[in-house]
C-alpha cells in the first residue's frame, strides 16, 4: 500500500516532467519553418538597428521573389552583441552563410580561413563592372578577394553651424588648420560662458590619428602588414592634442571619458561640444537629435592640403567558408550589392553604395541628411584619399588600447612619451 | 515588537507585561510607514526617472537631467507597441514569456528534487558532489559557453529554445539547489522519522511532508527563475536565430544601437513595458511568501 | 525550543511514548531504500551535470593550457597563459583589485541593507505587499541598457546626486568620469539592487516559528536580545547562503560594469571587472585560451574563499533539522 503511493508519487513527478519536455520539444519544432523539399535556405547575419531591419526584410522579400527556391532567414544584432555571437558560431562550425565582418578584424577573419575566396564569382554570380578599383580592396586581402562592404561612408567633422555662427567662430571648410581650430574654440568657449567646447576630443580614437597620419602622408599599417609610422608619431598626435585640450577647444578629461562612438553618450548630441569627427553616416541621426538645421558636415582639420579623407568601408560581407550553399550566397551578395531595386529599398542605410550606377541613380531622390552626405561627398570627392589597407590579425584590440592609453594620459596617469611608447609596443605586437 | 499582540492572546500566554496602549501602536505604526515611504523615496527615484524619460521626446531626454517632463508625450510607447523592426511587441512577450514559464517549472521541479537529495539523503559520494555543484556557480559561464554551445550544435538544437531550458530541467542552476538544501535542513528531522514510523518510504516524506514545507523556498525559486530567465541576454543572443524567436531583451537591445539616435525614448518606454510583467508576477507571488512553519501544515 | 518541536510534531514526542520502537532505534535510521531512492532524486541532476556541466568544465580548464583563437584549433602552449597572467599582464592585477575592493564594500552593504529591510518588513501589517514589492522593484531592472542610462545620468556632474551632495558640501562632481569614484557608481548599483537578498531572507524569517517569539517575550527578553538568540541563530542557514552566493556573484560581476561603461570597464579601467576583462579577452581579443586560463584561476579564489565561509560555518550556522 505504501509502496504503490510512493512508486505512484514518482509516477506523477516522472510524467510531469516528460510532459513538461514534450511542452518544449514541441514548442520548438513549431517555430521553426519546415523547410520545402528542395528548397535552399541561405543564413544571413548582420549588424545594426530596427530601422535598417525593416528596410533589410523588405528587400530579402524582393530578392526570394525574383530567386524562387531560394529563402533567405536573418538575424541580427547590435554590433556589441554580433561581434561575440559570430565569433561563437565560427567556433563552433556553424557560420551562417553571408555574414559582417567589422573593419578591424577583416585580415582576421579571412588569414585564419573563416571566409571564402571569391575569385571564382568575379564577374559572374558577382558583377564588378560597377564598383571602384579601390572600393573592391576594402574585401581584399592579399590579393584575393574575400568580400565586399555593403556600403561606403566617409569621416567628417559634423558640426553645429548655429553655435558656431553664435559665437562669431570662422566655420570649417576644406581649408581649416588645426591652429584655426584653437581660435574657434577660444571663441566658442567665450560665447558659451565656458560650457561648450568646439569639438569632442579626437585623442583617444584611433580612426582619427590614422586620418592625422595620413595628412603627413604616413599610414597606419602598410599594405605588406608593417608599421607606417614611428612612436615619435604618437608622441606628436598626443601633444597636438594636449595643445588643443590646455585651450579649451576641446571637451575636458570628465566629459571626454563619458563621450564613447555611440549616439547616447555623444558630446554634439548632449550640447557639450559644437562638433565631433564621425563617419558620415550619423549624420541623419545627429540632426534626428539636433534638429537638421544644426547639423553641417565639413572635413577634418588639416595642417597640410591633404584632407586624407576616404571612401571607407563600413563592414565586409563574406561568405562563409564552409558554407553548404556558396553559388546561391554569391547571388544573393550580388543582389545586395548590384541590384537596383535593392539599392532603391536600401538607399544609404548602410553607407554609400558600392555600385556607381545605383548612387547615380539615387542622388537625385535624396533628401534630409542623406542629400547633405552626398553633397559633401560631391563638393570634396576630388580631394579624396584612397582607403588605408586592412589592419592585421591581432589588431582587434588596437583601439581600445588606443583609448586606454589617451584616457591615461588625460587623467594624470602617464605621460605622454611613456603612454606613446607602451602603445607603440603593443602596434609592434600585431606586426610581429 | 516582532509578535502581534493578536498571536500572544491565540496562544493564550498570560504576559505579566503591560499591554502596550493603542494609542502608542498606532504612533509606532505611523513612524514604520514614514520609515519605509522614505528609504523608498531615495530608492525608486531612478525607477521614477526612467518612468519619467519614458514620457519624454527625444531631444529631451539627454537634456533634462529631473524625471519630470518638459513635454509629455505617448510617443514613445506608440513606437515600442510597434515592436522592432519585423518583430511585433507581443511577439518579442509571448517569447520571453514561454522561455520563463519553462524555466521556472524546470526549475522548481528538478532542483527540489536535488536539493531533497542532498540535505536529506545519505549516498556515496555525497560530500563530493555537493562540493562540485557549488563550484558549478564559481565559473564565469563565458568560458563554458563555447564548449557548451558546440555541445548542443552536435545535438542539433541551435536556433531552437532547448539550450536555453533543456538545463533547467536537469537541475543545472545550482543557486536554488544550494538554496532549496538550506531551507530543508531547517526543516526539524523529527518529522521525517515520524514519517518513517507511518511507513513512509522517501518519496513519500518528500511529496507529504518536506515538499509543504518547503514551500518559502519553492516560491523564491518560482520568483528568481521567472526574473532572471525574463532579464537574461547572453545565452538568448548566441542560441536564437530567427529573430521571431527573439526574446523582449534581445528586442530592447536592438533599439539601443550606436548608429541611431531617435530611438532613446522608445528604448525607455519599451524597458518599462518589460518590466510590468516582472513587477505584476513578482506581485502576485510574493504574498506566498507569507507562509512559512508557522502557518502552513505543520498543527494538525 | 522542545517545546516548540513538541508540539508540532503530531505523533509521539521524543523520548517514549507509545510503541517502544523509537527508542530503541538511532536518531537517524537511513535503509538502502534511501541510498536507491536518492539516484533516483539525483537523476536529473546527474544528467545535466553529466551532458552540460562537466564536459564544458573540463573542456575550459583544458583550453587555459592552449592558444585558442576560436577560428582554428586550440594549440598547446603549457603555463604560459598563467604566467602571463601573474607576471605580464597589468591589466590583469589592476581587474583584481577592482574586483576586490567591489567585494568588500558591496557585499557587506547589500546584505545589512537586504537583512535590515526584511526585518521592517516582517510584520504582519497591512499593504506589506506592497512595501515588499516597492523594495524589490530596484531589482526587477536587472542589468538593462536602461537603468544604465539612468545611472550614468544620475552620477554625472551636476547630476542629481552631485546636486544633492553639494547641498551638504560635499562638491564631489561627475562620480562616473572619475576614475577614483567610478567604481562606487556600480557598489551603489549593486546595492541598490538588494531586493533578491531581501526575499530570501523574508522567506527565511517566515519560517522562524511565532511562538519562538512569543516565549521570549514571556522570558522578558528586549529587541537586540531577541534578535540574538531567535532571529540569528533560526537564520543563520539563510544568512550563511546569502553570504556565500553574494560573495560569488560580485566576484563574477559583469553585467552592471558592462553595460555601465559601455564595455569598456572605463574610465581608464577604474571599473574594468574581473569579468569583464575575461570577456573582453575571450571575445574581442579572440584569446579564448586566456580567458578560460583566468577563469579557472577565479575559481580558486572563489573555491578557497567559501571554503573558509563553509569552514567557519560549523561555529555559527545552526540547522534546526540537523540536531
Amino acid at each position: 500500500m505504501i509502496h504503490s503511493t510512493s512508486r505512484r508519487a514518482l509516477r506523477v513527478v516522472g510524467a510531469a516532467t516528460v510532459a513538461a519536455l514534450a511542452v518544449t520539444l514541441a514548442s520548438c519544432s513549431g517555430g521553426s519553418s519546415g523547410s520545402d523539399g528542395g528548397d535552399i535556405e541561405l543564413t544571413f547575419q548582420w549588424w545594426g538597428n530596427d530601422e535598417r531591419a525593416v528596410l533589410t526584410e523588405e528587400a530579402i522579400d524582393l530578392f526570394e521573389q525574383n530567386n524562387p527556391g531560394i529563402t533567405v532567414s536573418t538575424s541580427f544584432a547590435t554590433i556589441d552583441s554580433y561581434i561575440p555571437k559570430l565569433a561563437t558560431q565560427i567556433a563552433s562550425n556553424s557560420a551562417p552563410d553571408l555574414f559582417l565582418i567589422p573593419m578591424e578584424s577583416v585580415k582576421e577573419y579571412a588569414e585564419k580561413g573563416a571566409t571564402l575566396d571569391l575569385a571564382a564569382y568575379l564577374g559572374d554570380e558577382i558583377e564588378i563592372d560597377e564598383i571602384s578599383e579601390a572600393t573592391q580592396k576594402i574585401g581584399e586581402v592579399g590579393g584575393t578577394t574575400y568580400g565586399f562592404t555593403l556600403g561606403t561612408a566617409t569621416s567628417a567633422w559634423i558640426y553645429n553651424p548655429t553655435v558656431w555662427e553664435d559665437a562669431g567662430a570662422t566655420e570649417p571648410s576644406g581649408d581649416f588648420s588645426w591652429d584655426d581650430l584653437i581660435d574657434a574654440g577660444e571663441k566658442i568657449r567665450a560665447a558659451t560662458d565656458g560650457e561648450v567646447a568646439a569639438l569632442s576630443d579626437p585623442g583617444g580614437y584611433i580612426a582619427w590619428f590614422a586620418t592625422w597620419l595620413n595628412q603627413q602622408g604616413k599610414i597606419g599599417w602598410t599594405e605588406d602588414g608593417a608599421l607606417g609610422f614611428e612612436a615619435s608619431d604618437l608622441e606628436a598626435w598626443f601633444e597636438l592634442m594636449e595643445r588643443l585640450r590646455e585651450s579649451g577647444a576641446t571637451t575636458d578629461p570628465e566629459t571626454t571619458t563619458t563621450i564613447d562612438q555611440s549616439m547616447q553618450n555623444s558630446g554634439l548630441a548632449r550640447g557639450a561640444s559644437a562638433g565631433e569627427f564621425a563617419a558620415a553616416s550619423l549624420t541623419g541621426a545627429y540632426a534626428d537629435t539636433l534638429g537638421a538645421e544644426n547639423v553641417a558636415l565639413a572635413p577634418l582639420p588639416s595642417d597640410s592640403d591633404v584632407l586624407a579623407i576616404s571612401m571607407a568601408g563600413t563592414n565586409v560581407a563574406a561568405i562563409a567558408a564552409n558554407s553548404e550553399h556558396p553559388d546561391e550566397t554569391a547571388t544573393f551578395l550580388n543582389f545586395l550589392i548590384n541590384d537596383p531595386d535593392a539599392a532603391e529599398i536600401l538607399g544609404l542605410t548602410r553607407g554609400i553604395p558600392i555600385n556607381q550606377a545605383n548612387y547615380e541613380a539615387l542622388i537625385p531622390e535624396l533628401d534630409g541628411a542623406d542629400k547633405a552626405v552626398a553633397d559633401f561627398v560631391t563638393t570634396y570627392q576630388e580631394r579624396f584619399s584612397e582607403p588605408d589597407p586592412l589592419a592585421p590579425p591581432g589588431a582587434t584590440t588596437i583601439p581600445a588600447d588606443f583609448t586606454l592609453a589617451y584616457e591615461s594620459i588625460i587623467f594624470g596617469q602617464a605621460s605622454i612619451d611613456d603612454a606613446a611608447a607602451s602603445l607603440y609596443e603593443k602596434f609592434e605586437a600585431t606586426v610581429q | 515588537m516582532t509578535v502581534s499582540t493578536d498571536t500572544a492572546i491565540a496562544i493564550g500566554i498570560a504576559s505579566d507585561r503591560p499591554r502596550r496602549p493603542p494609542r502608542r501602536r498606532t504612533i509606532g505604526s505611523v513612524v514604520w510607514h514614514v520609515v519605509c515611504l522614505a528609504l523608498l523615496a531615495g530608492l525608486l527615484y531612478p525607477v521614477i526617472w526612467l518612468l519619467g524619460s519614458s514620457f519624454k521626446p527625444g531631444t529631451e531626454i539627454l537634456a533634462n537631467a529631473s524625471p519630470i517632463p518638459w513635454e509629455t508625450t505617448f510617443d514613445n510607447y506608440g513606437v515600442a507597441l510597434r515592436g522592432v523592426g519585423p518583430l511585433s511587441l507581443w511577439q518579442l512577450f509571448a517569447n520571453s514569456m514561454s522561455i520563463s514559464v519553462l524555466t521556472v517549472i524546470g526549475n522548481v521541479f528538478s532542483c527540489a528534487l536535488a536539493a531533497f537529495a542532498f540535505a536529506r539523503l545519505k549516498f556515496r559520494a555525497r560530500g563530493f558532489l555537493f562540493g562540485f555543484m557549488i563550484m558549478t556557480i564559481m565559473l564565469p559561464m563565458h568560458v563554458v559557453l563555447i564548449p557548451q554551445f558546440i555541445i548542443f550544435h552536435k545535438l542539433g538544437m541551435i536556433g531552437t529554445i532547448l539550450p536555453l531550458v533543456l538545463p533547467k530541467f536537469l537541475a543545472t542552476e545550482a543557486f536554488f539547489v544550494f538554496l532549496m538544501m538550506q531551507f530543508i535542513r531547517g526543516i526539524p528531522r523529527e518529522l521525517d522519522e515520524a514519517a518513517l514510523i507511518d511507513g513512509a518510504g522517501p518519496f513519500r516524506t518528500f511529496w507529504s511532508i518536506i515538499l509543504p514545507l518547503m514551500r518559502p523556498s519553492l516560491v523564491t525559486t518560482t520568483i528568481f527563475s521567472f526574473i532572471w530567465s525574463w532579464d537574461d541576454f547572453f545565452p538568448q543572443l548566441i542560441y536564437l536565430q530567427d529573430p521571431n524567436t527573439y526574446t523582449l531583451q534581445l528586442g530592447l537591445r536592438l533599439f539601443v544601437d550606436q548608429t541611431s539616435a531617435s530611438s532613446f525614448g522608445p528604448m525607455f518606454a519599451m524597458s518599462v513595458l518589460a518590466i510590468l510583467p516582472v513587477v505584476i508576477f513578482f506581485a502576485v507571488f510574493q504574498r506566498y511568501l507569507v507562509d512559512g512553519m508557522a502557518t502552513s501544515g505543520l498543527k494538525g | 525550543m522542545t517545546t516548540a518541536r513538541g508540539t508540532a510534531a503530531a505523533p509521539a514526542p521524543r523520548g517514549g511514548g507509545a510503541g517502544g520502537r523509537r527508542a530503541a532505534a538511532p536518531a537517524r535510521r537511513i535503509g538502502p531504500r534511501y541510498q536507491n531512492a536518492a539516484w533516483v532524486f539525483l537523476s536529473p541532476w546527474i544528467m545535466g551535470a553529466g551532458l552540460l556541466t562537466i564536459g564544458p568544465m573540463i573542456a575550459s580548464l583544458i583550453l587555459s593550457f592552449t592558444d585558442y583563437d576560436l577560428f582554428g584549433a586550440p594549440t598547446f602552449i603549457g603555463f604560459d597563459n598563467y604566467a602571463r597572467m601573474f607576471v605580464e599582464d597589468e591589466r590583469f592585477w589592476g581587474a583584481v583589485t577592482v574586483t576586490l575592493n567591489y567585494v568588500l564594500v558591496a557585499v557587506p552593504l547589500k546584505l545589512a541593507l537586504a537583512l535590515g529591510v526584511a526585518m521592517l518588513l516582517n510584520r504582519p501589517r497591512r499593504a506589506q505587499g506592497f512595501y515588499r514589492s516597492a523594495f524589490y522593484a530596484p531589482s526587477l531592472l536587472g542589468g538593462s541598457v536602461a537603468v544604465a542610462l539612468v545611472w550614468r545620468t544620475l552620477f554625472t556632474r551636476d547630476g542629481t546626486v552631485d546636486n544633492t551632495l553639494s547641498l551638504f558640501g560635499l562638491d564631489l562632481g561627475g562620480w562616473i568620469s572619475n576614475p577614483s569614484m567610478a567604481l562606487y557608481v556600480l557598489v551603489t548599483l549593486a546595492v541598490w539592487q538588494f531586493g533578491a537578498p531581501m526575499v530570501i531572507f523574508l522567506a527565511g524569517l517566515k519560517q522562524v516559528p511565532a511562538e519562538l517569539y512569543d516565549a521570549a517575550s514571556v522570558d522578558g527578553a528586549g529587541r537586540w536580545r531577541t534578535f540574538w538568540s531567535v532571529t540569528w541563530p533560526l537564520l543563520s542557514p539563510v544568512i550563511f547562503f546569502n553570504l556565500v552566493l553574494e560573495m560569488i556573484g560580485a566576484f563574477q560581476a559583469f553585467t552592471s560594469a558592462y553595460v555601465v561603461s559601455g564595455g569598456r570597464g572605463g574610465p581608464v579601467d577604474s571599473t574594468l571587472f574581473y569579468t569583464l576583462y575575461l570577456y573582453d579577452r575571450a571575445f574581442t581579443a579572440f584569446e579564448m585560451g586566456y580567458a578560460s586560463a583566468m577563469a579557472w584561476f577565479l575559481l580558486v579564489v572563489i573555491g578557497i574563499i567559501t571554503l573558509l565561509i563553509f569552514r567557519s560555518s560549523q561555529s555559527w550556522v545552526h540547522y534546526a533539522g540537523d540536531e
